[in-house]
């Protein structure tokens, strides 16, 4: 990997007492995988440029991260507000140590004519125009479709070294609020008999489960009336493929940058290596799915966390796997929702719906009173 | 042009938050078994004479000596904490104060340590020089004890814990220190943390200098650790490595020599058997332990005892583990923690013999004792890391009163144990569990020996009532109506739960458990909620009154109270389908459908 961008603090904006406070809060990721450059992002939810008073503690907490190649700051303020935006950028500059570099997230919309984007890009070192969530999105799609012909040359004239922001996250969206732990997945839905499922394709080729409910039903504390839809944007090998391409026709640039890397219970949001393989800088992944355990820690039994590790989640048609363990199971609880249950002594069978894969499903517990080992194989 | 790619790491804070205890059969899990946890004080010997002298320049500054002023000019730094100081005054004060000639050998030591003492203030590096110098060469103990100090903190500044670390625990047990207890039990857990992660078990091996640093390094890095949020699949991610417990083993084995006495000897076995545990290996741990012959001194510690039932448990050989836990519970050695770890670990014992009275036993004395509040803050603030050992949220016995335990086992235990703590708790669980069995007078007279004012008349005429509720229909619905009126009043535990029962009955999600557990406690989860209902109960009796008198009077009485209580029942009960086809059944009778 050439460059990770770690969101590792935000910049908050007070109003206390007449007084106007800015600070830059810290919550560093431990564990980070390997990578050739690192940059330290922060973000903040204001919308609004920061003054330049709040440039020395951002500076301040930066000094923790020597070994990184700079910040980039991760602001959507209005295009109005451009001015002010070069202002603070000159001020982070010059209180940064020297050497760090300064890199910006973009709105597209600051690229139009008669913007202050130029005063903008003189002040930072690299910036990266992201081509999601562009406020003209239409039926779910979170990418923009990537012109290169039409965003090139505006990229380009400024002579700055730029990057490419792709989308390869997903996300659900529906008309009622979902009370719970967890985030629905489309698996929630496919396994609900009272849903319906519609597909549809965004133009940057994202996938959209749109997911309707045909008679009134319950998931968790949430009712669905009939006729409430939720919908599900997945991003897909084709979405990061096209992005590349138009990347690579664009005069000036300098790579792409994804968004983001996936949580551990991330359902809709691309794993790294896919997005890799789809770009091209990696070989593509095994085909094959296999069980990852994870040792539940029991003491008096044997307890194992079970996982489904799919290569090709977001597949259409609808799948079997069997999961074989090799000693008699006490007993299998599954997961909420995963259509998987014991159909032998040491057999587990799961069944999944359209589109339902996860590149790491989580089946449920397998308990037994000696050591087991657990293979997978799907049913043609 | 060059393209490379980039991946953006969006890093998500996760909420977490502790609403209540959730204690339940913990030593089931894994975790429960690991050694106990260590801090500094664990590691501070008995009777260590320590001295209380001024440090240098810190003596009240009230003559105009030299030195006077130096001491009054370095304290106006070391109070103001932070702000800049006047170097130039300082530097003259100093010059001052090293030409008078009338100075002893102790002062100049003193005003060698204020020197360095200056520097270190003013984030000088040569301050380290400077103090390593003086502790070279100087011969004052008080002023070479806290140089010491200052050298530990200077490493301690520089990220350097295994330095600052050996001097901090070498200086608890130095006769004759001028470092108080307080700050060294302080700055030992300012350095190390709880279990110092991943600094300590990098460098491991350079505390096998002294066994005390080796002992140190061993227990802190192998502290138990609770994690609540599972790890991915795959490598840990910054958690225990085997690899680091698999290094210790050897460093142990590779230094045996510095365990060659007596006591050495034994300190190496507990340090083995604690890394076997860690690693996982309970078989490892029981072979070391079996080799200590009987009768040996170490086998009345009770970290060795904990061990030993820990690799017993562990290798489930669960009825061997009781020997040690019982001798660990009554150990005058063993501390309140450590005694309520035996009592809870007894309990796991005694529920995998099925010996249901003295898992009751155990139980309530966790219920019952008083626990300590030391480990809610302190040295140990990891809450989770020793109060699991009392099983704070009371379910174990409150399971086992209302469930698990049969009525002769309740019955059982009272006659053996008859003025146990917790006794009025066990007889008031005992005529609930008897209400639940329609033996109503039985359970009168308990509630009225023990004084429970308000139950004791409500169950006497309750007894009256069953008894007179076979003779009509119209008794049966007086019956029914009064558990309709005493919800949570005759068959519901209100001595138990505090409001949480519902997150305790988890048995159908509980992996921890063999099949035959599994089953067993499922079912008899299920039956409590059946059975302490009392608008279920109340329902059953109007349902068949509702289907008896058909389209009487008495019978659609029956069929709108019999609507009420299926529609009141609590969440608890589950059975959401029983109860809406009972709801549509009683409801078809009342519109005359039925």
């Amino acid at each position: 990997m050439d460059s990770l961008y770690v969101h590792v603090g935000t910049i908050n904006h007070q109003h206390w007492r007449n007084e106007d406070r800015w600070s830059a809060y810290i919550e560093q990721p431990r564990d980070l995988p390997d990578a050739r450059h690192y940059w330290a992002v922060f973000r903040t939810e204001e919308h609004e440029v920061p003054v330049a008073a709040a440039a020395a503690p951002l500076a301040e907490q930066l000094k923790q991260f020597e070994d990184y190649e700079g910040v980039q700051l991760d602001i959507d303020i209005p295009t109005s507000q451009l001015r002010q935006y070069a202002a603070f950028l000159h001020e982070l500059h010059v209180q940064l140590p020297k050497g760090k570099k300064v890199s910006i997230t973009a709105l597209l919309d600051w690229f139009r004519d008669e913007t202050a984007i130029g005063e903008v890009v003189k002040q930072v070192d690299e910036f990266v125009p992201q081509f999601y969530d562009t406020g003209r999105d239409r039926d779910g799609a979170i990418a923009a479709k990537i012109d290169a012909a039409q965003w090139g040359p505006r990229f380009s004239r400024f002579g700055k070294p730029y990057r490419i922001g792709i989308s390869a996250f997903g996300r659900a969206k529906g008309r009622v609020p979902i009370y719970g732990f967890n985030d629905l997945s489309p698996l929630d839905l496919a396994t609900d008999p009272a849903f319906h499922l519609e597909v549809s394709k965004t133009p940057a080729q994202e996938l959209v489960l749109s997911y309707r409910a045909i008679r009134e039903t319950k998931i968790e504390w949430t009712h669905f009336d009939p006729g409430t839809a939720m919908q599900f944007t997945i991003a897909t090998a084709d979405t990061i493929r096209a992005g590349v391409a138009a990347a690579h026709k664009m005069p000036g640039c300098r790579g792409v940058l994804f968004f983001r890397w996936p949580s551990w219970s991330d359902a809709l949001v691309m794993q790294p290596d896919e997005v890799l393989a789809a770009a091209g800088v990696a070989p593509p992944a095994d085909p094959k799915p296999r069980i990852a355990t994870i040792d539940g820690r029991c003491a008096a039994v044997h307890c194992i966390d079970l996982y489904l590790i799919d290569p090709r989640p977001a597949s259409p048609p609808a799948r079997r796997f069997k999961v074989k363990s090799s000693t008699e199971l006490e007993y299998f609880l599954p997961e909420k929702k995963v259509p998987a249950r014991m159909t032998g002594p040491s057999l587990i069978e799961l069944a999944l719906p359209p589109y339902c894969g996860q590149r790491r499903l989580y089946l449920g517990r397998g308990v037994s009173l000696k050591p087991a080992t657990y293979s997978v194989e799907e049913l043609q | 042009m060059k393209r490379a790619l980039a991946i953006v790491i969006l890093t998500c804070g996760a909420a977490s938050a502790c609403w209540f205890d959730e204690s339940l059969r913990e030593y089931l899990d894994a975790h429960f078994w690991l050694p106990f946890a260590r801090s500094g004080r664990h590691f501070e010997k008995r009777n260590v004479r320590r001295v209380n002298a001024p440090f240098a320049g810190m003596t009240k500054a009230t003559g105009a000596s030299p030195l006077e002023k130096l001491r009054g000019a370095y304290q106006s730094i070391a109070w103001a904490e932070g702000q800049p100081a006047d170097a130039t005054a300082l530097k003259q004060a100093l010059e001052a104060a090293r030409s008078d000639a009338s100075l002893t050998a102790r002062d100049r030591e003193e005003i060698r340590l204020i020197d360095a003492k200056i520097d270190m203030r003013t984030g000088d590096p040569a301050a380290k020089t400077k103090i390593e110098e003086f502790l070279r060469t100087a011969r004052t103990p008080e002023f070479l004890s806290e140089a010491r100090g200052w050298l530990a903190h200077i490493y301690y500044q520089q990220g350097n814990q295994t330095a600052a670390g050996k001097i901090y625990l070498d200086e608890l047990n130095r006769a004759g220190s001028n470092l108080s207890r307080e700050t060294l039990l302080t700055s030992l857990q300012m350095t190390y943390r709880y279990d110092s992660g991943k600094e300590l078990r990098d460098h491991i091996e350079e505390y096998f200098d002294t066994p005390e640093h080796a002992a140190f390094a061993i227990e802190i890095s192998t502290n138990p650790r609770w994690p609540r949020e599972q790890p991915p699949p795959g490598p840990t991610h910054g958690a225990r490595d085997p690899q680091v417990y698999a290094r210790i083993h050897q460093a142990l084995q590779k230094h045996k020599n510095l365990f060659a006495t007596a006591q050495g000897a034994q300190a190496l076995a507990l340090l083995s058997m604690r890394t076997s545990l860690a690693m996982g290996d309970p078989p490892g741990a029981l072979d070391i332990a079996n080799a200590v012959r009987p009768g040996d001194p170490l086998r009345a510690q009770p970290d060795f005892q904990w061990m030993l039932a820990s690799a017993y448990f562990l290798s489930h050989e669960f009825a061997s583990a009781e020997k040690p836990l019982l001798e660990l519970f009554r150990s005058n050695a063993a501390t309140p923690d450590q005694n309520a770890a035996a009592a809870y670990g007894l309990c796991g014992v005694y529920e995998k013999a099925g010996n249901t009275v003295e898992q009751l036993h155990y139980a309530m004395w966790l219920r019952t004792a008083q626990e300590p509040f030391e480990h809610y803050g302190g040295a140990l603030a990891q809450i989770d890391d020793q109060s699991v050992y009392w099983a704070p949220s009371g379910w174990d016995s409150a399971l086992l009163l209302d469930a698990e335990a049969s009525i002769e086992d309740i019955e059982k235990y009272l006659e053996k144990y008859p003025n146990a703590k917790g006794a009025r708790t066990v007889k008031y669980s005992l005529a609930v569990r008897l209400s639940r069995e329609n033996r109503y007078e039985e359970a009168a007279r308990i509630y009225e020996e023990i004084h429970a004012v308000r139950r004791a008349p409500r169950l006497r005429q309750l007894a009256k009532l069953y008894a007179e509720a076979t003779q009509s229909h119209e008794n049966a619905y007086r019956l029914a109506a009064f558990l309709h009126d005493h919800e949570n009043g005759i068959y519901f535990n209100d001595a138990l739960w505090g409001g949480l029962q519902h997150y305790a009955l988890f048995a159908p999600e509980d992996s921890r458990l063999t099949r035959e557990e599994h089953d067993k406690l499922t079912a008899s989860e299920r039956k409590l909620k059946d059975d302490q209902e009392e608008y279920w109960r109340a329902y059953l009796i109007l349902r068949d009154i509702a289907k008896e008198e058909g389209k009487t009077e008495l019978g659609r009485r029956a069929a709108k109270l019999g609507v009420q209580c299926v529609r009141s029942i609590s969440e608890r009960f589950g059975r959401l389908d029983d109860l809406r086809r009972a709801d549509r059944e009683l409801s078809g009778l009342l519109a005359g459908r039925l």
